[in-house]
């Protein structure tokens, strides 16, 4: 990649990083937690983002940046306060500030925003003027060619810098016109603010020698005696003669050697004719204004060819040697300070999720190994081995914190939906988090933005009334959102919840009717309605293209949340709240799985599917025609499938099948009901190293991934959620659970 | 040349760096001013010039400057300031901490190099 490009990501990444900063310092000052360097941490994050923008002429970017900061530093600054109304013209900002950086990354071209509202509000604290010319912010595009470099990308604020224009004789007037080299003389004195400032008189010299040949002469008129000298104040002057490589050299190209220098020394330049130069320093006395001018003394010291040359005797700084040795040896004491993160290439840490993955691989492989091998369970190997399992253990749970991640800059991005939808619905919205510091894979965390977005505009759209509505049943006006998460053993609970009307199941069931999903007449109990939810064409939005859109459907988000592994609940009380809970596993890259024998096949099911298991002998099974049956679990019969053959595997007459081994999985893969899974056997229950398919495969509708099990063999992880679906279970049949039906 | 460059921008400071690199000049980089004070500290020799944002958290560019001059060992290192703001007013905030010099941000890379060889007296 080319340097630039990885800088420009880098870029956005911080972007990102600092929008989230932003966005959170303006939540805290909303929510008056903030501390006293929220201010300044938000006023930082504006202004970096500018800076970068500048940098790679993000013009609009900068622009409307620009307008940010300018009505932050008066919020800095005290001129203005976060006031509620401020705080939230400065949230809308940081929105319309991430759309810009998200226009930026695509390339997309746009016109700056609207900024009269920040602009308002940044006016009315100019009591005070307010930033002293700060529209001078010229973005550079970099630029590491060759061009010549235009002198107005930076900013040479005239001042005390004062230049002697001598007259010059009529022939030198012109500055092409005359032939041969023209000369010129500068002197230089510096003031004592010269050497406090770091600026070196020889390394100015040496910069100046570049531009042509030199002579210096130090002048030390005022050299006071060894005894009586203060090395903080400088004695010596000097007198410099240039002879100009190029003939067009300019009094500014000079001048801006000396730029760093402009305020503490008194410069002159001037142009001198050749016949001149036996008149030593003609202008080492205009000392202009500063300096009481002193009498020229002929030289006493000549420096030529200063580079080659130690630094004058007299030059007052006690240490001021440049060494020109090797960084190398010293980085690697500036790593060792460095702060306690550091930040890896995600592809490194995945290959070593993997390996790490391998090893597990490996060492169930040697376990069955010797197990194989008939060695003593007490044998010193086999103790080693159970070492070495803890090891490998510890090993993976280490490796699998380095990809988790706080859920918190998720749910910080969930604000600006909240306030978003509470907007465009004209609800009161407020949003309260919880647990934010949950960790979760980084995968899991970004996947899970979409589906908590669409939950959460959801809630605010259907499930929260509009203010007189709440006035009327007697809540307050304002809604609250809740968003929380919390660890449940390996697994990671995020809750969805608001304080609306909860969910009307009339309407539901009517709905449902109406869309043919229900048979009519069919009575429902108040969790298989809420199920119906999750139904494909129960919303009204059916395509997953809408997944970006408002009212997308609930199976949307089930299905996302099934391909991370998880589960999705949801209950509710009329008139109360609905909460949707979603259960997701700590890691995409293990999977805690029940190995089971299918048809000569070995399968893996996931465990979080499945909630109960028994023997197929002991079950209390009834036919339902030729070939449906359905078994009693508790008070209800659900429906039987066949795991193999259900994913269209051809029964084969097996000699290791034993009847007493059959069993029945139940699982519920998520909210679209509990069915039976029957397998030939139960073989282990054990965390498997989830390993893809692979792209040649494509999707196939009930395996989700595969994993290689401790003889080497492969085993594919069923996905339940898809079997059910393969099956036929929630379309065409959606009532096949309940009980009526299954009595009958 | 060796180059001790701090900024809080990322991007800064993986530009600067790319900067520099690209005309032979090492660079070590830091993230604030405490955390300037620190790789400062660590580098053996001294660097021969320090950059440094004014912006940053815990300890801001003239903070850093200070705490620097205050340091007889780093007596005469040249330190330039980056802003991004060209106010006069900053530049005589930065004068009066100490520093050297200073670059408008965003820079132009000639501009940078020239400079920092200016100050250090350093091809």
């Amino acid at each position: 990649m080319d340097p630039m490009d990885a800088i420009r990501a880098t870029f956005f990444e911080e972007c990102a990083e600092l929008l989230e900063s932003l966005e959170g310092g303006l939540l805290a000052l909303q929510s008056g937690t903030q501390t006293p360097d929220t201010v300044d941490a938000v006023f930082r994050a504006v202004h970096s983002i500018k800076g970068g923008a500048g940098a790679f002429n993000l013009s609009t970017l900068v622009a409307y940046a620009h307008e940010f900061e300018t009505t932050l530093d008066a919020l800095r600054s005290g001129r203005l306060t976060a006031s509620a109304e401020v705080v939230g013209t400065l949230l809308r900002a940081s929105d319309v500030l991430g759309d810009l950086v998200n226009s930026a990354c695509l390339g997309e071209d746009v016109d700056v925003p609207d900024t009269s509202e920040l602009k308002a509000v940044a006016g009315s604290a100019e009591a005070t003027p307010g930033k002293e010319d700060d529209s001078d912010f010229n973005p550079v595009m970099l630029n590491f060619g060759l061009d010549p470099i235009p002198d107005d990308d930076i900013d040479l604020a005239p001042t005390p810098i004062e230049i002697e224009t001598v007259p010059v004789s009529t022939s030198t007037a012109a500055p092409h016109s005359a032939v041969g080299k023209r000369i010129w003389r500068v002197t230089f004195e510096p003031l004592p603010e010269l050497l406090v400032s770091g600026n070196e008189p020889l390394f100015l010299f040496r910069a100046l020698e570049v531009l042509g040949r030199m002579s210096v002469e130090a002048l030390d008129s005022d050299l006071a005696s060894l005894s009586d000298m203060d090395v903080s104040v400088p004695r010596l002057r000097w007198s410099i003669r240039l002879e100009p490589t190029a003939t067009d050299l300019t009094e500014t190209e000079i001048e801006s050697v000396f730029e760093f220098a402009d305020d503490i020394c008194v410069l002159t330049i001037s142009q001198i004719k050749d016949e001149d130069e036996n008149a030593p320093s003609p202008q080492a006395e205009a000392v202009p204004g500063q300096v009481s001018p002193a009498v020229v003394e002929p030289p006493k010291m000549t420096i030529k060819e200063t580079a080659d040359t130690a630094p004058p005797p007299a030059a007052p700084k006690p240490d001021v040697s440049v060494q020109p040795t090797p960084i190398g040896t010293a980085a690697p004491q500036a790593q060792t300070s460095a702060p306690a993160t550091i930040r890896v290439d995600l592809n490194r840490v995945d290959r070593l999720v993997n390996l790490v993955g391998e090893l597990v691989i490996s060492q169930s492989m040697l376990a069955q190994g010797m197990t194989r091998a008939g060695l003593d369970q007490h044998s010193e190997a086999v103790a080693t081995l159970d070492e070495l399992q803890q090891l490998t253990r510890d090993m993976q749970d280490s490796v699998m914190s380095i990809r988790a991640q706080p859920v918190k800059s998720l749910f910080q991005r969930m604000t600006r939906i909240v306030r978003e939808a509470g907007q465009a619905t004209g609800k009161d919205v407020r949003l309260v988090t919880e647990g934010e510091g949950t960790e979760i894979d980084k995968t899991v965390v970004e996947r899970l933005a979409d589906p908590l977005t669409h939950m959460i505009r959801n809630s605010i759209d259907h499930g929260l009334e509009a203010p007189d509505e709440r006035n009327a049943a007697g809540k307050s006006p304002g809604g609250v959102v809740r968003l929380s998460a919390r660890q449940q053993s390996d697994r990671v609970v995020i809750e969805v919840s608001d304080d609306g009307r909860g969910i009307n199941r009339a309407k539901v069931l009517e709905r449902a009717i109406a869309r043919g999903l229900v048979p009519e007449g069919k009575t429902l109990d108040t969790t298989e309605i809420d199920r119906l939810l999750f139904l494909p064409g129960f919303s009204t939005a059916q395509t997953v293209s809408a997944l970006s859109g408002r009212g997308v459907g609930m199976d949307v988000v089930q299905r996302a949340i099934r391909d991370l592994n998880g589960t999705i609940a949801i209950s509710s009380v009329e008139g109360k709240g609905t909460s949707i809970s979603i259960s997701l596993p700590l890691t995409l890259a293990i999977l805690d799985g029940m190995i089971v024998r299918s048809s000569r096949q070995r399968m893996v099911i996931p465990l979080s599917a499945i909630v109960e298991t028994q023997t197929y002998a002991a079950a209390r099974i009834e036919t339902l025609g030729p070939n449906q049956s359905v078994v009693r679990l508790h008070e209800r019969f659900v429906p039987i499938v066949d795991l193999a053959g259900s994913m269209g595997f051809a029964r084969q007459p097996t000699d290791d099948l034993v009847e007493d081994d059959t069993a029945l999985l139940f699982v519920q893969p998520d909210e679209s009901g509990t069915f039976a899974l029957r397998v030939d056997a139960i073989e282990a229950q054990r965390q498997v190293v989830i390993k893809g398919l692979g792209e040649n495969f494509g999707h196939i509708p009930c395996v989700s991934a595969a994993t290689i099990l401790g003889d080497g063999q492969v085993a594919l992880i069923v996905d339940p959620g898809g079997i059910a679906e393969m099956a036929g279970l929630n379309r065409q049949n959606p009532t096949l659970q309940t009980p009526e039906l299954a009595v009958q | 040349m060796r180059v001790l460059a701090i900024d809080d921008s990322r991007t800064i400071r993986d530009m600067v760096r790319l900067t520099l690199e690209r005309e032979g000049i090492e660079t070590a980089v830091a993230e604030d001013g405490i955390h300037g004070i620190e790789v400062l500290d660590s580098l053996d020799p001294r660097p021969d010039a320090i950059l440094t944002d004014v912006n940053m958290p815990r300890l801001d560019g003239f903070g850093f400057i200070n705490r620097v001059r205050e340091r007889s060992e780093y007596a005469g290192i040249p330190i330039l300031v980056l802003t991004t703001e060209s106010a006069r007013e900053l530049k005589l905030k930065a004068r009066a901490a100490g520093a050297t010099g200073w670059i408008v941000k965003p820079f132009d890379p000639a501009r940078l190099v020239g400079a920092l060889r200016t100050v250090t007296g350093l091809t």
